[in-house]
């Protein structure tokens, strides 16, 4: 009896000992790739640190993010809370057929956010319309997976449909020109059997794409290629994307599908001013170098993207986006002969400006998921406003 | 510094067991006392000067009671006795109290006072009570005088139950912080009892925790009452788990280091009466109160309405002692009342009905008290009252509620039996010694790794969308 008890102090000294070495010897890490930030390393100490206890604090978060094995562990965490019966776990839906699906409550919308957002975005479009004519803009918010496959919900799970609906609505009442904006829930949710977002990723599967093309397309009077024109193929049949970074949770691997059709032929991609040059919309590279698979599409997400197709269409297109458009663009291959794209997230260029400086540009169109488009806090590129702001700080500076 | 930290398990604890078991027996007082003051220091290094200045001042009181008790001088002993209760009901007073009374007193002549807005010292409101207790029984002739200052030292800041209980009176430690045999068997029920506390705290109080912080995120206004039902049985969970699980690991560590401390909770959500369960729940603080306060004052000697007069005295105190705002003391006067609507006539009848009404009614008793116990905020706790009893901006059910039914079902289950004493009646009934001895070592090594894993979870913030 007495040896067993023994065995078991011995046991419970030998896990506090060993944890406590493998986080004291192993090589620290500076950075995150699966957690998309920077980990805390070693703080150096110093008596004024020590005092106001800054150090401590530095000290608690080094050795929670230097942990051993954290994404192991994160799994285990999810696998426990499954086991459990939780249907959701770290802000994730545990949904049907493998599918992870974030999770958004009322809370996580700011409603000054989504006005202001609505503000900027009905005025850029409104103003485009002067411009361009109603038939050369418009305007695709993208459903989140929760609310364009809502059969793989968790049962009574809730999502933001309710928040996007009004907003949505909110949207269309304050542009001057009807049809602009358009409608992919309706044209997805009626494909929600198919293969058409990420089960483990946010965004929507190069299919899901396609079919919000098609109906774009259709809205817009074009006549688009048939499914069967493009050539498929699997590029990754092993990807795991971000919603499965948050939680770890096993579901079965996503597969990266290509469409090709030969009007991509002949393309010129110009990322970031000459950052990367590709004569195709596929960057299997950077693909390859992280975990994210989805930057097969046009990279990662950077400022401004110029491409130019041998299309002979006679128009050109202004592009507002999030990485949505990533993987729906080689669809309008077909449609114009130059795009540029721009997400304001990283744009340090006024939209407005580059407008007034590319004369080709003939249509514009603003394509988001639509629930980061209510959180976005960084349309200030989009907004005139703003702009004006800008010029009449510069100008009492320089009065000063 | 808290228990359930990696900081703690993997660089506090085994530091210390370490170093406790590498000194001779004489010194083991004095790694006790450090390391105590290094766990005390880390959160808040500044305030190490009150725990110490709190230790020399009962060292001294307890010095001087004893050698006036001993010279036959009562009027002089009752005075170091004084001086102790005075410094550190003035300590507690300044630290935990005084904004509280600087902002209701002017209140009450519609002015307003500038408040200090300290930060409370963690476990000041523990340590002051040990210490107070340390001369009162030396005056008391309960305990002989601690000479040894290192001893007494460790005793006032012995980290294990320095920050949440349970309150460890000075003489059923007294013995023990002079001499005391750590021993295998005592270690081992020592780390049984620790992961137990820690599987308490992280793998159920932590989750049921996040179940009611997410109900009561909700606000009152679109909260369904079946919602809000479900959030004040998740915070009579987590309240119990937290706590309870915190005095295990306490007790479990204490064996650790060779200490056997009081124990603090008895499976109080069994209880049949409110008498029964204020037994049964948070033991040590009852005791201290009944020891120091109610005893003294006449306790239920001098009469019925010097009994009912006590009764408020400590229920007030009591309600006070957990937290400087109104609702904590309403929550005390509230179990007063229930406590003297039993002594009259309440006892008589639940002695009467069948065990499971009594139990009813007592868990019924202390929702209620829980939903008092929530809310800081007396207008918040009002608009919680109201979405549990009068149908709330939702309805009496919602698409919400079905959600965290299904999702939270097997949690409350778990935490639901995990708070009867029936898993440790099978094992007792069903185990013997030995196996249970064996069965313990997978139960450490399991809990070990699902409450690291649970840890490590908390702190995993994928920051997504920017970059991506």
């Amino acid at each position: 009896m007495r040896s067993i008890k023994i065995t078991g102090i011995a046991v419970f000294c030998l896990m506090l000992l060993v944890c406590a070495a493998l986080s004291f010897c192993l090589p620290q890490k500076s950075y995150s790739d699966i957690e998309n930030r920077s980990l805390e390393t070693k703080p150096e100490w110093n008596a004024a640190d020590l005092l106001s206890g800054e150090y401590q604090e530095h000290y608690e978060t080094y050795l929670n993010d230097q942990m051993f094995l954290r994404d192991r562990w994160v799994g285990l965490a999810a696998a426990i809370e499954r086991t459990a019966g939780k249907k959701e776990v770290n802000g994730v839906y545990i949904g049907k057929d493998g599918y992870l699906l974030e999770k958004y409550s009322a809370s996580d919308f700011d409603n000054a956010q989504i006005k202001e957002n609505i503000r900027i975005l009905s005025s850029f479009l409104n103003d485009a319309v002067k411009q361009y004519g109603a038939r050369h803009v418009s305007c695709l918010l993208v459903p989140d997976k929760s609310d364009a496959m809502p059969d793989k919900l968790p049962k009574y799970a809730k999502t933001g449909i309710e928040k996007v609906k009004s907003a949505a609505a909110q949207l269309a009442q304050s542009l001057h020109k009807p049809g602009i904006l358009l409608d992919t829930r309706t044209q997805l949710l009626s494909h929600q059997d198919e293969y058409i977002y990420y089960r483990s990723d946010h965004h929507w599967t190069t299919l899901g794409a396609y079919y919000a093309y098609a109906a774009w397309a259709a809205q817009t009077k074009r006549k688009a290629p048939k499914l069967a024109d493009y050539e498929r193929t699997v590029l990754f049949d092993d990807f795991y994307g971000t919603t499965y970074n948050k939680v770890h949770s096993k579901v079965p691997a996503d597969s990266v599908e290509l469409f090709y059709h030969p009007n991509q032929d002949g393309v010129k991609v110009d990322i970031d001013h000459g950052d990367a040059v590709s004569d195709s919309f596929y960057f299997k590279k950077a693909a390859v170098e992280g975990f994210n698979r989805y930057n097969v599409f046009l990279s990662k997400n950077t400022a401004s993207i110029e491409i130019t197709t041998k299309a002979k269409t006679g128009r050109s297109l202004l592009l507002v986006k999030d990485s949505y458009a990533n993987c729906f663009v080689p669809f309008l291959a077909g449609d114009y002969e130059k795009i540029w794209m721009v997400d304001c997230r990283y744009s340090k260029q006024n939209v407005r400006d580059l407008l007034a400086e590319q004369t080709e540009i003939t249509d514009v169109m603003v394509m988001y998921q639509a629930n980061k488009f209510m959180q976005d806090t960084d349309l200030k590129a989009l907004d005139g406003e703003a702009k004006q702001m800008e010029t009449f700080d510069a100008d009492s500076f320089f009065n000063e | 510094m808290v228990f359930s930290s990696l900081l703690f398990l993997f660089r506090f604890l085994p530091l210390t067991l370490l170093a406790y078991y590498s000194v001779p027996g004489k010194l083991r007082n004095l790694v006790l006392f450090i390391a105590s003051l290094i766990f005390y220091a880390w959160g808040e290094p500044v305030y190490i000067v009150l725990i110490l200045f709190s230790t020399l001042v009962d060292y001294t009181t307890g010095r001087l009671a004893g050698f006036f008790q001993e010279q036959g001088q009562r009027k002089r002993a009752r005075l170091a006795v004084f001086v102790s209760a005075v410094t550190n009901l003035a300590l507690l007073a300044f630290f935990k109290y005084a904004d509280f009374f600087l902002q209701t007193v002017p209140s009450v002549f519609g002015a307003e006072m500038p408040v200090f807005n300290l930060a409370l010292p963690i476990g000041i409101s523990f340590y002051t009570f040990q210490t107070m207790s340390y001369t009162i029984d030396v005056y008391r002739g309960d305990a002989k005088v601690q000479k040894n200052l290192i001893a007494f030292g460790a005793y006032v800041s012995l980290f294990p139950q320095l920050i949440a209980g349970p309150i460890v009176r000075y003489k059923s430690v007294a013995s023990q912080l002079d001499s005391r045999k750590e021993n295998v068997s005592q270690f081992y029920h020592g780390v049984i009892r620790f992961m137990a506390g820690m599987g308490k705290k992280v793998l159920i109080a932590n989750q049921i925790g996040a179940v009611w912080n997410e109900i009561a995120m909700i606000g009152t206004d679109n909260l369904a009452s079946a919602t809000a039902w479900m959030g004040i049985v998740a915070f009579t969970l987590q309240i119990y788990f937290d706590f309870s699980g915190y005095s295990d690991m306490a007790i479990g560590l204490g064996a650790m280091f060779g200490f056997s401390f009081p124990e603090n909770f008895n499976y109080p959500y069994e209880a049949k009466t409110i008498t029964e369960f204020w037994r049964r729940w948070h033991i040590s603080l009852g005791e201290w109160f009944r020891e120091y306060v109610y005893i003294p004052l006449g306790g239920n000697q001098k009469g019925m309405l010097r009994q009912m007069c006590n009764i408020a005295v400590v229920w007030f105190l009591t309600g006070l002692w957990h937290g400087a705002y109104w609702n904590f003391v309403l929550w005390g006067i509230y179990y007063g009342i229930l406590l003297v609507l039993e002594k009259f006539f309440l006892l008589r009848i639940l002695h009467k009905i069948p065990a499971w009404c009594g139990r009813i009614y007592t868990i019924l008793c202390t929702f209620f008290g829980m939903s008092l116990f929530a809310y800081q905020d007396m207008a918040d706790g009002a608009g919680y009252m109201r979405a549990l009893f009068l149908n709330g901006g939702a309805g009496w059910m919602d698409q919400q509620t079905a959600f965290l039914a299904t999702s939270n079902a097997g949690l409350f289950l778990i935490a639901a039996v995990g708070a009867t004493s029936f898993a440790k009646r099978l094992v007792l009934h069903s185990l013997s010694e030995r196996a249970r001895d064996l069965a313990g070592i997978f139960f450490t090594v399991g809990v070990f790794a699902a409450c690291l894993a649970m840890l490590v979870n908390s702190t995993y913030n994928p920051f997504l969308y920017f970059r991506f």
